[in-house]
């Protein structure tokens, strides 16, 4: 053949296959569907614009943060740093339980398998913020509430998650464990637990490290801890305690993601 | 099998010993976790009576929820889209300003020390603060409405995105950027032709994963008044229209759901 | 000791050697295979209308190429595969209509050895030859991974027997060994069932050269000195011919073949492989073109 046609009529090829009709119209579909979205939010750029004067005025009123507050706010840190591993550690009891319900290949029947894994859905569907305003208005203010709201979406995420991890375990050691005649749940022991052991402690440490994070705003829908600090000096437009609380709670976070990250390499 | 032979048996006993130490350690860390698990409990006043004496109030909220409102379908429709439309947006935004940052600040990739440490402190700072505390502060600047809740989730999904995307390229094996260097090709040759393909479908999935993630955020960034379910529904409660509340949260979990499934079907179809 | 909460299999006669006596059939067939068929929901055909007899202590090897069925047959001997039809028969015991506790016992009998080695590798090598012995072992025991000195020494000895000396081994995980080192710990595994029957899947074919026959050495000097039945599925022919003296030829799952290594010439290996005239057409053409 002749080589002169054959790279003319390659290069052809590839640069037909770059534009073509069905990547333009997706192009197109994709812009057309942004612009709705950017007006449905009310985007709008001169807005933004104008209101940036604002935040210096923002600024002006929140800075120098007020540091008196320091030593009021060791107790709600602690609070919810309570919040955080209470609700982890209890979540993690459960979870293991609901996951092995949740998943295919361990799951004792079909309705139990369905029924839970929509059960998880809908805890970890609602955000922990929406479960927080909940169970305040069920049992009232305070870190009891938020600790049941963080327990609720933790036992569906860890549930969801070694539920997917069971599933994906490797079946050839589950077999020879079979094979040596020992009875179903030895087999677990030894076949499945082993392998999804690992991946299951660091989503418990993973939603440790969330569940403190997200423990620090539920106290802005009155469920304890620095969020209600937060909420409180918000209403009484005490703009330096605002700062110096936003600060204290970046620290918290800060200083639990390190930890976390830390435990993490030394233990897995 | 042949009989007993004595270096079985101490080879039994190093191994008891090291067992011993290891059921230990075991103890040890059982005995810890009660005692958080104790002092956490102390420390947020639960316990087994408030459990079950909460047991009844809880149940008696639902009660009030039940029937669903179903009249205020109609009025939800424009929230509901408020909260889709924000989570496409504060996924896809910060998909811009993430890609470079995190080449910026991987290590592999990133010119220059000080670059590489300015560029992880920005997202590491974008993403410690929460979406809710963004979105309290944009709305004193920008106002209320879901244009704040839109710029709180892309300057935290920023920060997010950052990090795993520059965890994702930092993972990426030095084996194909040596090839592609070898060829000759400069720094952004590089970058685009070895590491970015590498690590797509790592990007790829984490954003699909932040996608359902900030679903979740839009719904509550109404709680200050940035737009969406979320400012619907603490009217609700607010006025104690449970049923209305109700309406909210059966929307919510709908639309998670949902984008959840879509989110499989992508993953499953990109990557 | 935990021991009387949980029954125990009645234990049978051991012989001078400490080999467990058949204590079920009188007569000499280990494993007996009746029409055995296995079809998946897909209309896929597995395995159609087996029957095979094996005598106790026989070593005999599947041998037919890839995809024919040969795994099948072997999870159907031990039924962790469970044919549509058929009978399958061990040591005298048909294990379609046995009680589970009737055939876990059996399958505690029947030790397995993998291709992939199977090995769980979270845990320590020693680890995993003790869960060989979880059909035995009792209920706390087992829940909480604390086994007995006597299980302990047990799996030490089956390790050194099946050639790994090196203490230092034991405590390591599965997967900082070698191929051949794992497939030992395998082997290791299975001793400590104390098996009458091993079932091998393609145990060799992750090894090296030089591996694969020191462990075809290894299980077959185990098997002549504990009279162990083996079947073993092979793909290589070569160290098939060498080490056994019979081979079940399979091809699309029925056996084509049943006889002692000599009989199997080129012209048989071809049918078992379905090559047929094709091949040995083309190769002379490419002879003579």
């Amino acid at each position: 053949m002749d080589r002169k046609k054959v790279i003319s009529r390659t290069q052809s090829v590839t640069y037909r296959k770059r534009i073509s009709p069905s990547r333009i119209f997706t192009a197109l579909a994709t812009i057309t569907v942004y612009w709705f979205v950017a007006r449905g939010v009310e985007f709008s750029p001169t807005q933004l614009v104008e209101g940036l004067p604002g935040i210096f005025e923002m600024g002006r009123q929140m800075f120098p943060p007020d540091l008196r507050v320091l030593g009021e706010l060791f107790w709600p840190v602690i609070e919810t740093l309570q919040i955080g591993i209470l609700s982890t550690i209890i979540a993690s009891i459960f979870a293991f339980p609901a996951g092995f319900l949740a998943a295919a290949n361990t799951s004792p029947h079909q309705s139990i398998y369905f029924f839970t894994r929509g059960i998880l859905n809908v805890f970890r569907g609602v955000s922990e913020i929406i479960w927080g305003l909940l169970f305040v208005v069920a049992v009232g203010l305070g870190s009891f509430a938020g600790v049941l709201a963080l327990v609720i979406f933790s036992i569906g995420a860890i549930g969801k998650l070694t539920a997917e991890a069971l599933e994906s375990v490797d079946p050839g050691p589950v077999e020879a464990i079979r094979s040596t005649g020992a009875s179903n749940w030895r087999v677990f022991l030894y076949g499945v637990w082993p392998q999804v052991i690992p991946l299951y402690l660091s989503y418990c440490l993973y939603y440790w490290d969330h569940n403190t994070r997200q423990a620090t705003i539920l106290g802005f829908v009155g469920a304890g801890g620095i969020g209600y600090t937060l909420f409180v000096s918000l209403s009484m437009y005490e703009y330096e305690q605002v700062t110096t609380q936003i600060i204290v709670m970046v620290l918290l976070i800060t200083a639990i993601d390190r930890f976390c990250w830390f435990l993490r390499r030394r233990i897995i | 099998m042949t009989e007993l032979q004595p270096k079985a048996d101490s080879a039994t006993r190093y191994i008891f010993k090291t067992k011993r130490k290891l059921r230990l350690n075991y103890a040890l860390a059982f005995i810890a976790i009660a005692g958080v698990f104790l002092w956490a409990s102390w420390g947020t006043g639960f316990n087994i009576p408030g459990l079950l004496s909460g047991t009844p109030l809880v149940y008696a909220l639902i009660c009030r929820m039940f029937p669903p409102d179903l009249e205020i379908l109609s009025w939800l429709l424009k929230p509901t889209l408020e909260t889709i439309e924000m989570a496409l947006l504060g996924t896809t935004i910060p998909i811009f300003f993430a890609l470079p940052l995190s080449f910026l600040a991987a290590a592999n990739t990133g010119p220059h020390r000080v670059i590489i440490y300015s560029a992880r402190a920005l997202v590491t700072a974008c993403r410690t603060v929460p979406e809710l505390i963004w979105a309290l502060l944009l709305v004193s600047v920008v106002g209320l409405g879901p244009f704040p809740g839109v710029l709180a989730l892309t300057l935290h999904t920023t920060g997010s995105l950052g990090k795993l995307y520059y965890e994702a390229v930092e993972a990426v094996d030095p084996g194909v950027v040596e090839a592609i260097e070898s060829t000759g090709a400069n720094r952004f040759k590089v970058i685009w032709f070895g590491i970015l393909p590498t690590c797509l479908p790592v990007m790829m999935s984490t954003t699909l994963w932040l996608w359902e993630y900030n679903n979740r955020a839009a719904t509550i960034l109404g709680l200050v008044g940035a737009g969406g379910l979320g400012l619907a529904l603490t009217h609700a409660f607010q006025d104690f229209r449970y049923p209305e509340a109700i309406t909210c949260l059966i929307i919510i979990v709908l639309i998670v759901t949902i984008v959840d499934r879509i989110s499989a079907y992508l993953r499953g179809r990109v990557i | 000791m935990i021991g009387w909460l949980v029954p125990r299999p009645p234990q049978s006669a051991k012989d001078s050697r400490g080999v467990y006596v058949m204590s079920q059939s009188a007569n000499e067939d280990m494993i007996v295979l009746k029409n055995l068929t296995k079809s998946y929901t897909q209309g896929i055909t597995a395995i159609q209308d087996i029957s095979l007899t094996i005598k106790k202590g026989e070593f005999i090897v599947l041998f037919g190429p890839s995809g024919v069925g040969k795994s099948t047959l072997l999870r159907c001997i031990n039924y962790l595969v469970k044919p549509t039809s058929g009978e399958v028969i061990v040591d005298g015991q048909n294990l379609g209509r046995l009680a589970r506790s009737g055939l876990l016992r059996i399958r505690q009998g029947v030790g397995m050895i993998f291709q992939e080695f199977n090995l769980v590798n979270r845990m320590s090598v020693l680890t995993n030859v003790l869960s060989g012995g979880l059909g035995k072992t009792g209920f706390l025991r087992a829940l909480t991974y604390s086994f007995s000195h006597r299980e302990y020494e047990m799996a030490i000895k089956a390790l050194r027997r099946a050639g790994l000396e090196d203490e230092s081994l034991y405590l390591r995980r599965p997967d900082t060994l070698s191929g051949g080192q794992r497939q030992r710990v395998g082997i290791a595994r299975m001793l400590v069932q104390e098996p009458k029957v091993i079932l091998a899947d393609e145990p060799i074919a992750s090894l090296d050269l030089k591996m694969q026959h020191t462990i075809m050495e290894l299980i077959t000097d185990i098997a002549t000195k504990d009279g162990i039945t083996v079947v073993m599925s092979l793909h290589n022919i070569e160290i098939a011919k060498q080490y056994v003296s019979r081979i079940v030829g399979l091809c699309r799952g029925q056996i084509t073949f049943d006889g002692p290594p000599k009989s199997l010439t080129t012209d048989v290996i071809n049918k078992i492989f379905n090559l047929g005239a094709k091949l040995t057409d083309d190769r002379a053409a490419a002879k003579s073109g």
